[in-house]
């Protein structure tokens, strides 16, 4: 066997047995993940389902962005609700509820908002009850 | 001299073999990467609706199937299966359609396909839906 024989057989050997390895490797870690991948799709498609009409959040509101992302916060978990443009919005004046506008949610605003889950896992706040609100409570 | 081109054919296979070994490493490395998104999708949709912040989740629907503990219920043609708890509470709905509106406590093996119910879900740390409380809407 001459040098060139020899450095090219090296040469395949090393390639083919590091696409053969990589080849496993992925079927390997796709077979891992694929229950878990799939539990994520029967989640998020069940959360989104017209049979789930209401994931019912409350908290602090510790953030409002322009993109009326509003961030909650109970006993020191969070998350984060879109709030959707034709969402309904009422507060509590005397005991009395009245709707308003969405610029009267104010962070330190005690909030209960229905929300939906979107297909791509994500929370739709669709109605805000704001329970006790910052601003009056500053007053 | 001889003794090396003997010990070729082990050597080759030591080095196909350690390529493979990396290559495997790579591949799992590889494609962890490209699933750790979904994965970490729920993670944490599951970390959110098991928080404070989610006091419940409501579902309402048809029964359409029950299997054992397992309710299959279905509204506007999506379907979803909520395992009810062993210590859920069950209540029908009387007169829903009236003024004396009352409620009594049932039992799971009086609910019955075509059912309409209203069921407050958990979700499990897999994802799946448990049932805590539920009501059934049906006339019995």
């Amino acid at each position: 066997m001459n040098k060139t024989t020899l450095s090219f057989s090296l040469a395949a050997i090393i390639v083919l047995s590091l696409v053969v390895g990589c080849v496993i490797g992925v079927v390997y870690q796709q077979q891992k993940d694929s229950s878990q991948i799939q539990q994520t799709a029967t989640t998020i498609g069940n959360l989104s389902s017209k049979v789930v009409s209401a994931v019912v959040t409350y908290g602090e509101i510790t953030n409002i962005d322009s993109n009326r992302n509003i961030i909650l916060n109970y006993k020191g978990d969070t998350m984060t609700i879109a709030i959707e443009d034709g969402a309904k919005i009422y507060a509590y004046e005397n005991s009395v509820k009245k709707e308003v506008q969405f610029q009267n949610i104010k962070v330190g605003d005690l909030v209960n908002i229905a929300t939906t889950v979107s297909v791509d896992g994500q929370f739709k706040g669709n109605m805000v009850v704001i329970f006790s609100s910052a601003a009056a409570t500053a007053q | 001299m001889m003794k090396i081109k003997q010990s070729y054919p082990i050597l080759l296979i030591c080095l196909a073999l350690g390529f493979l070994i990396a290559g495997s490493a790579l591949g799992v490395f590889v494609q962890s990467q490209k699933d750790a998104p979904q994965l970490k999708k729920l993670e944490s949709l599951l970390k959110t609706l098991n928080s404070e912040v989610v006091p419940s989740i409501i579902s309402y629907g048809k029964v359409t199937g029950i299997d054992g503990r397992k309710i299959t219920m279905a509204f506007n043609d999506d379907l979803i299966t909520v395992k009810i708890k062993d210590n859920a509470s069950i209540y029908n709905l009387n007169g829903a359609d009236t003024v004396d509106v009352n409620q009594s406590q049932i039992n799971l093996s009086q609910i019955k396909v075509g059912d309409m119910l209203n069921v407050t879900v958990t979700v499990d740390a897999d994802g799946n839906f448990e049932g805590d409380e539920v009501i059934n809407f049906s006339k019995n």
